[in-house]
């Protein structure tokens, strides 16, 4: 055994010397790693204030807004959309910035346009740094009753790298909405805001 | 040292460091405190001006800033009401010794010669002259003489020995009209502005937000020199005060006093020896009347303005000193470029708490945010749009909807039942 033991130290040496090196590696790698990696619509990141479906022709001022409970209401104010503001603030890399607003049946709502937004079209968020840019991946129809299924999906913040999420109501029966409609995109480009002064 | 021992060992050493890198956007991610500031947003005729924010995180070791704390006046792009003034805009964050994190903010915007507080003692100027904003002008040109209202009141034979003259006298009268309101001018709707700006913290035991508007005031300026004040703003608004700012009757009185003698020396000319059978004074009051009426959609609403608006959820808050739209229902009258304006806009939180080395060992995953509510419901429909600043009305609506409901519902219920019987 000692001879196995003699015949081995050169490897143990060597196994050490390697392990010790990555190990030294991974710490100053962790140290000086950035938190993450900056993309275009970091630049400019911030809350909304205003959201643009140049496509539908809309322009519409963003509120931030709360959850009352599981409800995500929309501005009472038809008129405007409202970002909720436990989700992503646009321009992150992690989560998903979830925006809603009404549609009204007989015209005016800040979302009305929703419906006819079609994949690969843009959608912009203004943000106080600048705007980002978003390209429509999906738009969805979901029945009102599945929508608690799919509530994590569509608007947790465990995932979602930064995209952007609207939803509003459709289908509309003469009396009531019977789904959302949910468009999801993702930031491709951002421009920002030159300061002065 | 056995050799099992030692790559143990170093094992153990690389998986740690791998939980330090996996670890280190988390950090990053989740500041421990936080706030902003933004000194003013305006929307005129489609162009975005505005202060920029200026945002101060603290990750637990050090704060970050973003932004321009000191904006010039002059920077705010696309527009041009506002060119003198100062502006502020300051954030600040900290961390007790238990690693709790705090933050404060304070925006807004005085006229010159005001001076800068920096964010934590609550505002964040001090003094400064008053400055004067032109919301928007009042657009007279499209009153007109409207025919069928100029003769009621009279007798149906004075109306009858008028019609002859009323080819030539409603022309007369339209094109006195026309130059009474041009020499009248045009109004111009003013904000007089103070220092107005907003403040919020946010610590460990709370969220808190105040707002304070000196010498805030609305009025119109009539060519001239008279002015007629409108609506006086409070220096300290409570949470989301509501103000409907209305024309009033003072501003269509003089407008309409300002006409009158035009059209009332037009009126006395045109109808010559008729003048002394038909009641004149009947004729220009059934005139003024109908300018008065259309007036109305500005004597009605014309700004509306939520003062020290604030918004709070968990750990947050922000608030928004001044927020001031030129109604829709006025534009008719009212030529304005300003369409919203927003000033001292603060926010503050959410904060958090330094992560102990020994949570940071943890890699992060989902189940940090799944524990969180999320929106499983979003009524985001409505079937008509209602008159936004009259809430009673939409509540008396969706009752009314709901009571016809019913009785659609008892009516096919009694048809469906006769159908059965039959």
């Amino acid at each position: 055994m000692t001879g196995l033991t003699r015949r081995l130290a050169p490897l143990a040496a060597a196994v050490r010397a390697l392990v010790g090196t990555l190990a030294v590696g991974l710490v100053v790698a962790a140290l000086v790693w950035p938190a993450h990696t900056e993309t275009v619509a970091d630049l400019a990141k911030g809350a909304p204030r205003r959201l643009e479906m140049p496509s539908v022709g809309t322009k519409v001022r963003v509120v931030p807004i709360d959850l009352n409970g599981t409800t995500l209401n929309p501005p009472e104010d038809y008129t405007e959309v409202g970002w909720w503001r436990r989700s992503a603030v646009p321009g992150s890399t992690t989560g998903q910035t979830v925006i809603t607003g009404h549609t009204v049946h007989t015209g005016g709502g800040s979302m009305n346009g929703l419906p006819d937004l079609k994949v690969d079209q843009e959608v912009d968020l203004v943000t106080g740094a600048g705007k980002i840019q978003y390209e429509i991946d999906s738009v969805q129809i979901v029945p009102k009753s599945q929508l608690p299924a799919k509530a994590k999906s569509l608007f947790g913040q465990g995932h979602g790298e930064g995209r952007l999420v609207l939803i509003t109501c459709d289908d509309w029966d003469g009396h009531d909405y019977l789904s959302n409609i949910v468009v999801i995109a993702h930031p491709f480009a951002s421009a920002t805001k030159a300061h002065h002064g | 040292m056995r050799p099992s021992m030692i790559v143990r060992g170093a094992a153990l050493v690389a998986a740690a460091s791998v939980a330090t890198l996996a670890a280190a956007p988390a950090l990053a991610a989740d500041p421990v405190a936080q706030a902003s500031a933004s000194a003013v947003t305006l929307d005129v005729a489609g162009q975005n001006g505005y202060s920029g924010t200026f945002s101060a995180t603290n990750d637990g070791s050090k704060q970050t800033t973003s932004g321009n704390d000191k904006p010039l006046i002059t920077a705010l792009g696309g527009q041009s009401l506002l060119s003198v003034g100062t502006l502020a805009q300051d954030a600040t964050t900290s961390v007790d010794a238990s690693g709790r994190g705090s933050s404060a903010a304070c925006a807004g915007l005085a006229g010159q010669g005001a001076s800068l507080v920096a964010a934590g003692s609550g505002n964040c100027l001090t003094g400064g002259n008053a400055l004067q904003l032109e919301a928007g002008t009042l657009d007279l040109s499209k009153l007109q003489i409207v025919q069928g209202t100029v003769l009621n009141g009279l007798d149906q034979q004075l109306q009858s020995a008028l019609q002859p003259v009323l080819g030539t006298l409603l022309p007369a009268l339209s094109q006195a009209l026309t130059q009474g309101a041009k020499a009248l001018g045009n109004p111009g709707i003013f904000l007089d502005l103070g220092a107005v700006q907003s403040n919020c913290t946010a610590t460990p035991a709370g969220v808190s937000g105040d707002s304070s508007l000196a010498n805030a005031a609305a009025y119109v300026q009539i060519p001239g020199g008279q002015r007629i004040d409108l609506v006086k703003l409070p220096v300290h608004p409570a949470p989301n005060t509501d103000v409907v700012t209305k024309l009033g009757s003072g501003v269509v009185g003089a407008i309409t006093s300002a006409l009158k003698t035009d059209l009332a020396s037009t009126l006395g000319g045109q109808l010559g020896a008729l003048g002394v059978v038909v009641d004149q004074t009947a004729v220009l009051n059934n005139i003024l009347d109908q300018l008065g009426e259309q007036l109305k959609p500005i004597d009605n609403d014309l700004l509306k303005a939520t003062l020290n608006k604030q918004t709070k959820s968990d750990g947050a808050i922000t608030v928004t000193a001044l927020d001031l739209s030129v109604l829709p229902a006025a534009q008719q009258f009212v030529h304005s470029d300003l369409l919203h304006l927003t000033v001292g806009t603060s926010t503050c939180g959410p904060n958090g708490r330094v992560v102990t080395p020994a949570a940071v060992a943890v890699p992060k995953s989902d189940t940090h945010h799944s524990s969180n509510p999320v929106p499983t419901t979003v009524p985001a429909g409505v079937a008509d749009a209602y008159p936004l600043s009259d809430h009673a009305l939409t509540a008396g609506r969706v009752a009314l909807l709901a009571l016809v409901g019913l009785g659609a519902t008892g009516a096919g219920l009694v048809g469906y039942r006769r159908r059965l019987h039959r």
